[in-house]
């Protein structure tokens, strides 16, 4: 299916490669490069490039281009879920995807591309597997390894998982204390027209887990509301049956952090957006060269919480020069190679009465240039702790299977998803 | 030294212990001092230079030391750089040497080195697989995988007949990793030499059979890369497939769905259709609705390729009903990252332009964020015009106004079109956006104006009424626009509806007669056509323009302007020196010129229904791409529906035949026929429980042999009734039970006892039962009620061997539990097989693809020769339950058979009498084995009873 795999970073520089049929010449990737230099912008490329004899699938993810190349017909979203896949294993190991991480640690990532695929088929991509045949670097272990005189990476033995009929989970857990994260993050997405309507909203959320517990624990998650959530996926180890009808999550789970399920939330009628916005942006002025700006937000955040980490971005026309503004709270930032305001408020106390911050001044704009005669978006982004917009919330979290008592912990945040204010 | 640290890698010489300022000249002897400790530094550090020889030589040096340490640093470098791209073929020989390496990480990054450089280094590379074939023979499952995956991998055509080898072995391994690595290896064989098709035919058939989650969606891969279209081969395996679905790894649940897509459609009949002839009955093939409803919950995957899978399967297979699950799924999907967000996006775009009212639910999802990439922008535009209706038309219509005035003027421009769009297929909103559109052209965009006028234009072509003002309006607009397509759109505009604006027309032309020469080609082009249009129509104002037109083109630089003021001069402007042909085409110019024309059509990229299965590469790029299995249609009549079935309920009517002949022996067996309930639901067809085949003769010339008529038939012989003692009645007071194999092949793997229960007591015996201690599992007898002495009872049983030959524990009580004593019973490996009956070409095949260590080979007892041939037969017959094979050689005998577990192995056996040989082929080499020393003594039993 896929025949070789490269990573590519911003600078058109191809740092891995990794074939697993007959060798394919990195000439390939020519084909990627004038993708590349015909999109302005890296997220532009289109994700499935066709060449004379071959294909290109690539994703874009962390200033990186992870580029497959196939030859015949595959379904094109088994090959993109698998470089996402990939990432995260990368992730999953070395903590973060980036250049460096990934050219620190060439050998295991060398050595991981060489498990994940066989013959250009998914071999092993559960990294609670993975992790039992190559170990990930860590600190402590390379120090036991040393006295030790242990020298290998690699594991000499199946992982059992494999063969067990949970073969997400690890064998042979055990911590010294036992616990269980539940992150219940829901994002709005959500577009406001120009009067402050709202055009479309939507909530969708997710629980990511972070499970640490010992042995062979059988968990069961129930939620107050479960009517709410709408549209399910669900990891694998997640019983279909019991969600189906109690709407509760059973499941035995894997060993460490990893997301139990996405959800849409139903949100029947007007979804309250936290916080409200008004702006004037013009690119005209009588006076000479200049634009006018000037943002209100108005915070409407749901009793005894804050808007926490609000930033607004509006990316302004090529005409804009720069920008000479003057923020109330927080401060702003104009950036001349992409054209971007940044106003990052920071985070909002509505109990001060701190009121409503505003950002103003004038646009300086390019001397020549026609006045642009468009009207830019502006798009906010924010978190709200300890609330879910939809409402959801968790009932409670049994454990079955084992003796101990485990540490239970609950979080709700809420952010902003695609959140976009028209002008 | 220890592991603990690693060197940079400019001065590897360090890690020798070796002083640096030697190090360019002491590269062989690294036997140094090694007592000091390298400085840490990172393993696989991003500074790797490009190959130098001399340092590849420290490589080489390293790579040769007795230290782990070294050679794994070493091989650490090798791989970083492989990585990288660089080439480090010149290392092959001393890397490969290393292959033995004990160290696991040592040997992993050999294996990883291995496949990447043995094409372009095949002689060495063959130093390596002794080693793998060892390692194929290693007690831990890993090892044995991953010496299969590295041997497959090597692309070296000379080792493909120990790659076959190993992947025959490997598919009947007893651990499920190592198969699912043969499954795997299929591909890479197949690729190196597509000639081993039919072996590795019989290979996939017998991974499909698998019933392990993780063998199944490989060995469908394989299946898929091989021969997709040997459906056949799934008939029997469907049912399976659609239990174990659920529970199979994500990327094989896309490749086993994708599969059965193209199952469904061949062998059920298409439901929509069906609905339609006989309305309320349940249309659907319980089989088809199986797989729906084992597919369902795997709408829920994480893993969008799932998603999708599940979605075409619905979309191509399911009753229309469903199409609404369908797009809810998908447009979750949206949600995902871009990339999978602009594939769905451009199925769901195929799904609105052929079914919009599946989607109008939708619509808010497809409105366009300002963050979206640009392709997934356009695509969204494209889904909202498909979905645009009468009634969602004033919503939409200031959705797309909204976008008219984004900063992305590509998205501006498409949306211009959207609207145009939306007024050519809703007739009714055609006003309302033309007016839009005219008011779009005081924008100061230029592009979004030339794109107005564009769409305008076309509008306007459709339109029947009366547009003059429009027209002046866009003919005063013309000085402002620089776009030369916005102003070429105007000029044809003038020129088609010049009758109605009599007066602006000749002035523009005029205008532009002025411009011609600084105009691009498009406009020129229009220039002319308006001049002579003109030139027809108000030949007293026009008539000079368009001379001075004609003639500044006439001499232009472009030959498709200089073509067409030659092609149109003498229409509109004839020369009066030549009268006759001219004059009759002018008096039809005006039809030829202003003939009425047709109206652009403006549709979405999929307005015509793709033929590609919904969500694959092809239908994405709109393209055929090898490999791509099209999508069947439907059939018109019924497929026949049982061979689905696993449980048949009578045996295969060939073989029925063969045993019918077995006379004296019918009645029985039509007693016994009623016991087994469940037949043998395999495709060779059980045998029956008396009257199993036996040898055919091929010495028809001796007249001692009663079977020498029939030469070639299948003959019967009663079977070989060996009685076995299970509890005599000095260790059971009195209680004595014997069995026989009646050798019945049941379903999955088990093995038909037949007990005889007899009272040498004096008193009767109540309530005798039989039951399970441990070993494999037993279907008990039906308990006997009462025994009075003297008498003997038969019972069957049925014990789950398989084809191992564990004994089965017992536990024998009798009067009411006052009684118990403990037996087993152990099955000779004779018994645990199946004949299968063949031609002697098949046998010559597929004993021919089980040699080497498959086969076992040995002399004949001394004894053989004394026996004749039936005899010889019947002594086979009775140590093994297996059919002798009709047509082999004369001097040689045959005989072909399976064993019975759920997974049938091929046993093949071979009498040579020329050359005293006596060969077993049987893939497990311990039953191999073992039955070739059970055959041996049993012929030699026979020949001493003689």
């Amino acid at each position: 299916m896929i025949h070789s795999i490269f990573f590519i970073n911003n600078s058109g520089d191809i740092f891995l490669e990794k074939h697993y049929k007959r060798v394919i010449p990195k000439s390939i990737c020519d084909y990627f490069f004038e993708e590349v230099t015909k999109n302005s912008s890296p997220e532009n490329v289109p994700p499935i490039i066709q060449t004379p004899n071959h294909i290109l699938i690539s994703i874009y993810r962390a200033q990186m281009h992870f580029v497959a190349v196939c030859k015949s017909e595959v379904p094109p979203l088994f090959v993109i879920e698998f470089l996402h896949r990939l990432a995260d294993i990368i992730k999953d190991y070395f903590d973060e995807v980036s250049e460096t991480s990934i050219k620190d640690n060439v050998v295991i990532v060398y050595e991981l591309l060489d498990e994940v695929l066989d013959n250009g088929f998914p071999l092993a991509t559960e990294s609670n597997i993975l992790k039992e045949l190559i170990r990930p670097p860590n600190l402590l272990r390379s120090l036991a390894d040393t006295m030790t005189g242990r020298n290998s990476t690699v594991s000499a033995t199946l992982p059992t998982g494999q063969l067990s009929n949970i073969p997400w989970r690890r064998s042979g857990v055990k911590y010294a204390n036992n616990e269980a994260y539940f992150d219940i993050v829901e994002e709005l997405d959500a577009i406001v027209d120009k009067f402050g309507g709202a055009v479309c909203a939507e909530v969708h959320g997710s629980i990511d887990c972070l499970i640490k517990l010992s042995g062979v624990p059988d968990l069961t998650l129930s939620f107050v509301n479960s009517r709410l959530i709408e549209d399910a996926s669900l990891h694998p180890c997640v019983r279909h049956r019991r969600f189906e009808v109690e709407r509760l999550l059973s499941f035995v789970p894997p060993d460490g952090g990893f997301r139990l399920m996405a959800y849409r939330a139903s949100c029947h009628g007007n979804l309250p957006v936290p916080l409200d916005l008004r702006h004037t942006i013009s690119f005209k002025q009588a006076s000479g060269n200049s634009g006018h700006l000037e943002l209100t937000v108005i915070p409407r955040p749901p009793s005894g919480r804050q808007l926490e980490d609000l930033v607004l971005t509006v990316p302004m026309p090529r005409a804009v020069s720069g920008a000479s503004l003057v923020a109330s709270a927080g401060k702003y930032s104009y950036d001349t190679a992409s054209r971007t305001l940044v106003w990052t408020v920071g985070r909002l106390d509505s109990q001060k009465g701190a009121g409503s911050p505003t950002l103003c001044g004038t646009l300086v704009m390019q001397t020549g240039a026609p006045v642009p005669d468009c009207r830019p978006s502006i798009l906010v982004s924010f978190s709200i702790t300890g609330w879910t917009i939809s409402g959801l919330k968790v009932n409670r979290l049994d454990l079955h299977g084992e003796k101990y008592k485990p540490f239970k912990g609950v979080k709700y945040v809420t952010k902003a998803g695609k959140l976009e204010f028209r002008t | 030294m220890s592991n603990g640290g690693f060197q940079p890698y400019n001065s590897p010489m360090d890690q020798l212990g070796l002083p640096p300022p030697d190090h360019a000249s002491s590269t062989g002897s690294q036997d140094g001092d090694r007592g000091t400790r390298s400085s840490a530094a990172d393993p696989a550090g991003s500074a790797f230079f490009s190959g130098d020889f001399k340092k590849h030589d420290d490589l080489r040096a390293m790579l040769e030391s007795s230290k782990d340490s070294q050679k794994l640093e070493a091989m650490r470098r090798i791989i970083a750089m492989v990585a990288k791209g660089k080439d480090c073929s010149d290392l092959f020989p001393s890397v490969v040497k290393n292959v033995v390496s004990k160290n696991s990480e040592v040997k992993k990054l050999v294996y990883v080195y291995l496949t990447r450089y043995a094409e372009e280094q095949q002689d060495l590379a063959l130093l390596s697989i002794a080693t793998f074939q060892r390692a194929l023979k290693d007690p831990n499952q890993l090892i044995r995988a991953s010496a299969l995956r590295v041997l497959t991998s090597i692309r070296v055509p000379v080792i493909l007949p120990i790659q076959t080898l190993a992947l025959q072995d490997a598919v009947s391994d007893m651990s499920a990793y190592v198969r699912k690595t043969a499954a795997l290896a299929i591909p890479k064989i197949y690729s190196l030499d597509p000639e081993t098709k039919p072996q590795l035919m019989g290979v996939i058939e017998k991974l499909l059979a698998d019933k392990t989650t993780l063998v199944v969606g490989v060995a469908i891969q394989a299946f898929e890369e091989i021969c997709p279209n040997r459906i056949d081969l799934i008939h029997k395996n469907y049912r399976k497939l659609c239990e174990l679905l659920a529970d199979v790894q994500d990327w094989g649940q896309v490749v086993i769905i994708n599969m059965l897509t193209r199952y469904v459609r061949t062998q059920f009949l298409d439901p929509a259709q069906q609905n339609q002839k006989q309305e309320r009955q349940n249309p659907l093939d319980p089989d088809h609705e199986l797989l729906l409803r084992t597919v369902r919950p795997l709408f829920q995957s994480q893993n969008a390729a799932v998603v999708m899978a599940v979605a075409q399967l619905y979309y191509h297979c399911a009753p229309p009903g469903y199409m609404n699950i369908v797009i809810r799924h998908l447009v979750r999907l949206l949600r995902a990252s871009p990339e999978v967000q602009s594939c769905v996006l451009t199925s769901l775009s195929a799904l609105s332009a052929s079914s919009p009212h599946l989607l109008s639910g939708h619509l808010k999802c497809f409105y366009i964020h300002s963050t979206d990439s640009s392709s997934v922008k356009l695509v969204k535009l494209d889904i909202l015009t498909n979905l645009a209706t009468d009634s969602n038309f004033p919503v939409l219509l200031r959705e797309l106004q909204a976008y008219v005035s984004s900063p992305d003027s590509e998205l501006a421009s498409a949306a211009v079109r959207a609207i145009g769009r939306c007024a050519s297929q809703l007739p009714d909103t055609t006003d309302t956006c033309l007016n839009n559109l005219v008011s779009l052209l005081a924008k100061k965009d230029e592009s979004v104006v030339a794109e107005a006028i564009v769409v305008i234009k076309k509008l306007l072509q459709v339109q029947t009424s009366d547009h003059s003002h429009m027209i002046v309006d866009l003919a005063r607009l013309v000085d402002g626009i620089a776009i030369p397509r916005a102003r070429a759109s105007i000029l044809w505009l003038i020129g088609e509806y010049c009758d109605r604006i009599p007066k602006i027309a000749p002035d523009v032309l005029r205008k532009f007669a002025k411009s011609f020469l600084e105009e691009e080609d498009q406009v020129k082009l229009q220039i002319v056509n308006l001049a002579a249009k003109l030139c027809v129509c108000n030949p007293k104002q026009a008539r000079l323009l368009a001379q001075y037109v004609l003639n500044l083109a006439k001499y232009d630089q472009n030959y498709d302007i200089r073509d067409r003021s030659r092609f149109l001069r003498p229409l509109v402007l004839p020369d009066p020196s030549v009268a006759e042909p001219t004059l009759l085409a002018g008096k039809r110019v005006k039809k030829i010129l202003l003939a009425p024309k047709p109206a652009p059509e403006v549709q979405s990229r999929f307005a015509e229904k793709s033929p590609f299965q919904l969500g694959s590469l092809s239908h994405l790029l709109n393209l055929r791409l090898p490999g791509y299995q099209a999508l069947p249609d439907w059939p018109a009549e019924q497929p026949d529906s049982s061979v689905r079935a696993v449980a048949a309920p009578a045996p295969a009517p060939s073989s029925m035949a063969a045993y019918s002949r077995g006379g004296p022996k019918e009645q029985k067996s039509k007693q016994k026929q009623q016991q087994p309930a469940e037949a043998s639901l395999l495709d060779f067809g059980p045998t029956n429980p008396t009257a199993a085949p036996a040898a055919p003769s091929k010495s028809t010339s001796r007249p001692v042999d009663p079977f020498g008529l029939m030469p070639d038939d299948l003959l019967l012989l009663p079977t070989p009734n060996r009685m076995y003692s299970l509890v005599n009645k000095y260790s059971a007071s009195g209680l004595q039970v014997d069995y026989s194999f009646p050798r019945t092949c049941l379903a999955s793997g088990r093995i038909a006892l037949s007990l005889v229960f007899t009272n040498h007591s004096s008193a009767a015996m109540r309530h005798v039962t039989l039951q399970h201690a441990a070993g494999p599992a037993l279907q008990p007898p039906e308990p006997i009620d009462t025994l009075e002495p003297g008498v003997n009872t038969t019972r069957q049983a049925e014990v789950a061997w398989g084809d191992s030959t564990t004994a089965c524990q017992l536990l024998l009580r009798w009067d009411n539990g006052a009684q118990e004593i403990r037996a087993s019973v152990q099955p000779p490996v004779g018994e645990l097989l199946a004949p299968v009956t063949m031609s002697a070409q098949q046998f010559t095949a597929e004993s021919g693809k089980l040699k080497g260590l498959n086969e076992e080979k040995g002399r004949l007892p001394e004894a053989a020769s004394q026996l004749s041939d039936s005899d010889l037969a019947e002594a086979v017959r009775s140590s093994a339950n297996l059919v002798a094979v009709s047509g082999a050689p004369t001097g040689q005998l045959w005989f072909a058979g399976r064993s019975c577990a759920s997974r049938p192995i091929p046993v093949y056996v071979a009498l040579d009498r020329q050359a005293n040989l006596l060969r077993v082929h049987c893939e497990q080499m311990t039953l191999g084995s073992v039955l070739h020393r059970d055959l041996c003594s049993g012929i030699a039993a026979a020949a001493s009873k003689k």
